[in-house]
């Protein structure tokens, strides 16, 4: 495929004229191929400003009932992803991090001790090393007083 | 917000959603899903399924969030995107039963030949939204009036045909010339110096 049929492909997937099995076969194209991608995304960006020329109506629908139904939206979609968390098999789900939600100034405040937990963990590593070192050297030795 | 900061802002919420952050993942939701449900309510044009398209594109989001690659798309466009896959995915998948629903109540005054050129701004204006704006002010209508329901309302050609009522292989012709049309004068409206850049010019000159 030439640089111009790429071209005139992003534009219609973009456009949202492409379907189906054409649609579906282009999609797999572009995940192998970023030229693709950033063409798509290139004419993308072009047509949404047709979408922005025109301010959003909502029908009937008030912007109160708009929110509500936002805010109703949302809930479906925490009990979706914590159900999945839930349900996910060991080892296959991914532990969130504990660090995720804390703000800058809050992580700044829990690097020292993590820093010290780290610096401990070392020292008793050390330590280990070491007694283990003694407990191979003591029979070894034993054998040469003989 | 500037457009640039703006983006900025959304890459790394997104950036922290790939890291599982839920109070990222809320925050984009807070910021973009009453956007993006006008979007999806264009194509289905039913608010329970335009509802639907938002759980599916915010559970999508998710759940691929690390794929996206800020080199490749603008994080708005990717958003964008999503939304408007589940929404042709929905429309496609139940064509009998959306193409009997209304446009008019949620499409503005976008469906005619005379097209959207008046209207409104984008949140985040930029100079390149003001070139496309000006560049389709000077399609020709009908084949504006065709982008238009294609993009806006996830149309196909031959729901445009029968909508506008005007024979397939022509709605074919007019969306491709209209394509062709709006890249080749975005592309001189590119090479064509601004009268910002050129004013800068002159003051360094100086």
């Amino acid at each position: 495929m030439n640089q111009e049929e790429k071209d005139g492909l992003a534009a219609e997937y973009a456009l949202g004229t492409l379907r189906g099995a054409e649609r579906s076969a282009f999609e797999k194209q572009m995940a192998g191929d970023q030229t693709l991608t950033a063409l798509v995304d290139q004419w993308f960006g072009r047509l949404s400003v047709i979408e922005e020329m025109v301010p959003v109506k909502f029908g009937a629908l008030s912007d109160a009932e708009v929110d509500l139904a936002l805010d109703s939206v949302f809930s479906r979609i925490e009990s979706v992803l914590d159900a999945e968390f839930a349900n996910a098999p060991a080892g296959v789900a991914r532990p969130s991090n504990p660090f995720a939600n804390l703000s800058l100034e809050q992580k700044a405040k829990v690097r020292p001790t993590l820093v010290r937990l780290l610096a401990s963990y070392m020292v008793v590593l050390e330590r280990l090393r070491e007694a283990h070192a003694a407990m191979t050297l003591q029979p070894a030795m034993a054998k040469v007083s003989r | 917000m500037e457009a640039a900061d703006a983006r900025k802002h959304l890459a790394a919420l997104i950036a922290r959603v790939a890291e599982r952050d839920r109070a990222a993942f809320e925050q984009i939701y807070k910021e973009t899903s009453r956007r993006l449900y006008g979007v999806a309510l264009r194509i289905v044009r039913e608010p329970s399924a335009a509802q639907d398209v938002i759980q599916d594109a915010f559970i999508r989001l998710w759940r691929y969030a690390h794929t996206f690659n800020e080199n490749l798309s603008a994080p708005e466009t990717w958003l964008h995107q999503i939304v408007r896959n589940r929404a042709l995915d929905m429309v496609t998948s139940n064509a009998n039963k959306m193409t009997s629903l209304s446009l008019d109540q949620f499409s503005g005054d976008d469906d005619d030949e005379s097209g959207p050129i008046e209207m409104g701004v984008s949140d985040v204006e930029t100079e390149e939204h003001v070139t496309v704006r000006g560049c389709l002010s000077a399609l020709d209508g009908k084949y504006r009036q065709v982008l238009t329901l294609a993009f806006n309302h996830g149309m196909s050609h031959a729901e445009i045909s029968d909508h506008i009522g005007v024979p397939l292989g022509t709605v074919k012709t007019w969306a491709r010339r209209g394509l062709i049309e709006l890249k080749a004068a975005y592309d001189a409206a590119q090479h064509k110096p601004s009268v910002r850049n050129s004013s800068s010019v002159a003051a360094s000159a100086v």
